[in-house]
């Protein structure tokens, strides 16, 4: 467990150190900060100013070291706060995590719903039930979520007047209005893809050993289906479902820019058209760990739903 | 005897051969496969033809025809000409905010997303099938390093890595690409490694090596092609995802700037006016997600026509299936 915890951490900061080469070698991050015609004693000074102009080395120390021991964020001292909002990039970025959280268990909850269509799928495959949930399930995946957003805003906003068109009230009982839209754009492909993993994984258990010797002393077909194949084929969903949090991300930030969610993405969106490196840097971190953490549980949980797996060893 | 040799001979003309084909038939007996299929080389024609095939000139402004519903006429002028060209104009799909032809604009746009699309898979899928080969066949310290890069790229959400890119580096076509090149190369050094760990032990292999093949000959010309399938298969899978992705980043702005346009930025430049006209929104939308659709049946098609386990399913004939396969599935 420790080894694969080990293994997480060493993702992350390689992730950190792509995101330090990106904006410190690949780019300027001066240049990136002023306009393009900018005198070169102002871009001297600045450098000057956020310790820019040490060797890169020294730099690289630095940020590691910022991120590792007091894990506030920033590229280069005095420049740990937000460039727009003159505050520490931090406290941004967490103020917003919860938001974004909420929005994606909202969208997954609803998602769930994947799980018993890929069931009933699965119990004849290629029959016609299966067919049609095939096709619905690829429909809804391959549906661009910023474009179900504005579909849905023209239907039930504009159209019907039910729902606001965008905007926030708390993560409160009156915040609900806002956030049903948002999560019913981004729904439909998590349920999609739930149940085309279920259906994956339970086809796959079906053609097992285990499943004939189970038919064959004579059990009824829905307790082999829900007792035992839907057990051994749940460590499979939850593994594949673990990867496809990375993919939600995507959706999540387009999401939240039409519907001026403000969660992690809308932030990110803004510090990038403001050049707001250390905002960026800070979103991209949380949003990696957000990312992270859920693995390591899907890892936990998969220990736990199958005693054959041990990271003991 | 004259039957027989009608019966052979028709059986050697290679139309009928072809048509016999256990997988020709296959993909013409799943009706959802023959439709997506279709629709995809429609698609790909209009795009590689559209000079031909575009009932406008997609730059052609007309201010007073602008937003003109689907399915209704005006009359377009050449104002470059005097005294003025005027013609009467079908819009099968309406006109746009500037009076351009959305009809063809979407087939000119087609030709960027499916770049877009094709491109980035062709890249990201040479650039991964050679680290995968390099993980897979020299092992030990080169994999490990090769499998925890690319532990770290899986981890990263495709969209923030390309915002990231994009920003640093600045939009562009090629910027995209590049975009796709690293964020999507990690799928096809996994699949890659897999197959080469399990090939490499096979008895061709050591054949091969017996015979005094060098690394790259045993590479290329052993391993190399039974590789081509799973590739293909995953290629199939990831078109799809990466046109949505570059809608997405267009979008966002980050993706095609004008005068180039993808489906994403005409979907972008419409949504201002998305309650006074609607088909601005909803067409190009419409083409990105038929686009996407048809990838991902065909893609998956072609994944189970590739697996023995699954093959059968579809190799039979439909109603044979469906008798075998109300047991035993």
């Amino acid at each position: 467990m420790v080894r694969r915890l080990g293994h997480s951490v060493l993702s992350l900061l390689g992730l950190m150190a792509l995101l330090f080469f990106a904006i410190n070698v690949l780019g300027n991050p001066i240049r990136l900060l002023v306009d393009q015609d900018a005198p070169p004693e102002t871009i001297a000074a600045l450098e000057k100013k956020y310790g820019f102009d040490r060797p890169i080395h020294v730099r690289l120390a630095d940020y590691f070291a910022s991120l590792l021991t007091v894990c506030q964020l920033r590229c280069s001292p005095d420049f740990d706060k937000s460039v727009k909002y003159k505050v520490n990039a931090r406290e941004l970025v967490i103020g917003r995590l919860p938001n974004t959280a909420a929005l994606a268990l909202a969208a997954w909850g609803i998602g769930m719903l994947g799980i018993p269509l890929g069931m009933l799928a699965a119990r004849r495959p290629r029959g016609l039930f299966d067919r049609a949930v095939n096709v619905l399930t690829f429909a809804v995946v391959s549906v661009p979520e910023f474009w179900l957003a504005l579909m849905l805003i023209l239907l039930i906003s504009v159209q019907w007047g039910l729902l606001p068109t965008s905007g926030f009230d708390g993560l409160g009982p009156s915040g609900w209005k806002f956030m049903a839209l948002p999560a019913l754009s981004l729904a439909p492909r998590v349920m999609g893809r739930f149940a085309q993993i279920t259906r994956a994984a339970m086809i796959d258990e079906l053609s097992k050993d285990y499943v004939s010797t189970a038919r064959a002393k004579g059990l009824g077909e829905s307790t082999i289906l829900y007792t035992h194949v839907l057990k051994n084929a749940a460590i499979s969903i939850v593994t594949l479902m673990g990867d496809e949090l990375a993919g939600f991300m995507n959706g999540s930030v387009v999401v939240e820019i039409i519907f001026a969610w403000p969660g992690l993405g809308l932030l990110l969106i803004g510090a990038i058209n403001g050049r707001d490196l250390p905002v960026i840097t800070a979103s991209v971190f949380v949003i990696a760990l957000m990312v992270m953490f859920v693995n390591l549980i899907v890892d936990f949980l998969y220990t736990w739903l199958d005693p054959r797996i041990s990271y003991a060893n | 005897m004259a039957k027989e040799t009608t019966e052979i001979k028709r059986f050697m003309n290679p139309v009928t051969a072809f048509w016999r084909r256990p997988l020709v038939q296959a993909f013409i007996s799943d009706p959802v496969t023959l439709i997506s299929g279709v629709f995809l080389a429609l698609i790909v024609l209009a795009a590689l033809f559209a000079p031909f095939v575009a009932p406008h000139d997609p730059t052609d402004r007309q201010l007073p025809l602008r937003h003109i519903e689907p399915f209704s006429s005006g009359v377009a002028a050449d104002r470059s000409e005097s005294p003025p060209a005027e013609d009467n104009r079908f819009y099968i799909l309406g006109t746009d905010h500037l009076g351009r032809d959305m009809l063809s604009r979407l087939i000119f746009g087609a030709r960027i997303s499916l770049g877009v699309g094709v491109l980035g898979v062709l890249v990201s899928g040479v650039l991964g099938l050679g680290l995968g080969l390099m993980a897979g066949y020299y092992r030990g310290l080169t994999d490990d390093v090769i499998m925890r890069i690319v532990d770290v790229f899986m981890s990263v959400p495709l969209l923030l890595l390309a915002l990231i890119v994009l920003f640093i580096l600045g939009t562009g076509f090629w910027n995209i690409i590049l975009v796709f090149a690293i964020g999507r190369w990690m799928l096809y050094a996994r699949v890659t490694r897999g197959v080469v760990l399990a090939l490499r032990e096979q008895p061709f292999v050591e054949a091969a090596k017996a015979i005094g093949a060098n690394d790259g000959r045993i590479l290329l010309r052993h391993i190399l092609p039974n590789l081509i399938t799973p590739i293909m298969t995953v290629a199939a899978l990831d078109v799809p995802r990466i046109i949505l992705t570059e809608a997405t980043l267009s979008f966002l702005g980050f993706g095609i700037q004008p005068p180039d346009s993808s489906w994403g930025t005409m979907l972008s430049s419409g949504r201002p006016y998305i309650t006074t006209a609607w088909w601005v929104v909803v067409m190009p939308g419409v083409a990105i997600f038929l686009t996407a659709l048809s990838f991902n049946l065909f893609g998956v098609w072609l994944r189970a026509i590739s697996d023995p386990l699954q093959r059968w399913r579809y190799l039979r004939t439909t109603k044979e299936a469906r008798e075998a396969g109300v047991r035993d599935a």
